[in-house]
């Protein structure tokens, strides 16, 4: 009753195993199921949309080439966006800064249905690692400990940079201050990565 | 507004970010362009990685004599016709250390005299 019949689309950790075994077909059917997901990681890190799509090229194509080493039997997406991370912190230390005016705003803007713009505030005020914990934990769905594994820290440091995270977002959208201050080891705020006007591809 | 309010609203707004239609062609074509594994090709670098280091060890060290080889041919050449000893120049050392061994075998032999008597 519960099985799944031969025309139901294979699992996750099907098309892994299959890819493993040879079969670009099914990693073909990986990179339309998560390369979305990997480029919206990578342009939380890089705020610039052709690096974050050379990025998610280059991810891919690593991810297929080390796919052995991989175990089938964990979720896929924290092993892709780890390997998207090491590689945006690798061609940011190659690449020179770019100017704030040179950076992409090519974000298709967010569909607020109510509430405050929070993750535009969020990603003004929040550092770029502690914004990247909260883009994993509450837009890709990953657990702290999966969080964790992509940012290379533990759990528990995960679980304060959240809550710290969730704290300064209040006091700002409460408006009693007129901004918190900046996390420990925050970097300059960057450009923002939400697109002013929509743009065609 | 507190932390739980601002847990809520994380996880209502969904601001999309979508990429280009074209990349994942771009990413397929990628793909197609790259070797299945590393692994695969380490079958083949390892070795001959290994015949290269074995190489590179080897030939220096067949190259080695060669220079002893002349070393040795030039005094043979110019003492040759001179005397027997210019064969080795290590002759008349040798020589001399044989001597000074055999007396001192001989006294050695004088001091035991048990050993010489019997010997004698």
């Amino acid at each position: 009753m519960s099985g799944r019949s031969s025309s139901d689309p294979p699992t996750e950790a099907a098309l892994v195993r299959q890819s493993q075994g040879g079969s670009l077909e099914s990693f073909d059917r990986l990179v339309h199921l998560f390369h979305p997901r990997v480029f919206a990681f990578l342009l939380t890190l890089t705020r610039n949309r052709q690096d974050a799509e050379d990025l998610t090229q280059d991810t891919f194509v690593r991810a297929w080439r080390k796919l052995d080493r991989f175990d089938p039997s964990r979720p896929f997406l924290p092993w892709l966006l780890t390997i998207a991370r090491r590689l945006s912190i690798s061609m940011l230390r190659k690449k020179r800064p770019v100017p704030a005016l040179e950076l992409d705003t090519i974000i298709d803007p967010p569909n607020f249905s109510a509430g405050p713009d929070l993750w535009r505030t969020a990603e003004k005020h929040l550092s770029r690692d502690a914004f990247s914990a909260l883009w994993l934990h509450y837009r890709q769905g990953l657990t702290v400990s999966e969080v964790g594994g992509v940012l290379g820290k533990r759990a528990g440091a995960v679980k304060v940079m959240l809550h710290r995270s969730r704290k300064s977002l209040a006091e700002t959208l409460q408006g009693d201050t007129p901004g918190p201050p900046p996390l420990r080891s925050t970097p300059p705020p960057l450009p923002s990565i939400w697109n002013q006007t929509q743009t065609s591809p | 507004m507190n932390e739980s309010d601002i847990d809520q609203l994380l996880r209502q707004e969904a601001p999309e970010i979508t990429p280009r239609p074209g990349l994942e062609l771009r990413i397929r074509t990628a793909l197609r362009q790259t070797p299945r594994s590393g692994s695969v090709i380490a079958w083949f670098a390892i070795p001959a990685t290994a015949v290269i280091a074995v190489l590179m060890v080897l030939v220096p060290w067949k190259k080695k004599p060669e220079p002893a080889e002349t070393v040795v041919s030039i005094p043979q050449a110019s003492i040759e016709e001179s005397t027997e000893l210019g064969l080795n120049p290590l002759g008349n050392e040798a020589k001399a250390l044989r001597k000074d061994a055999e007396r001192t075998g001989r006294f050695l032999i004088d001091c035991l005299p048990s050993l010489s008597v019997s010997e004698r």
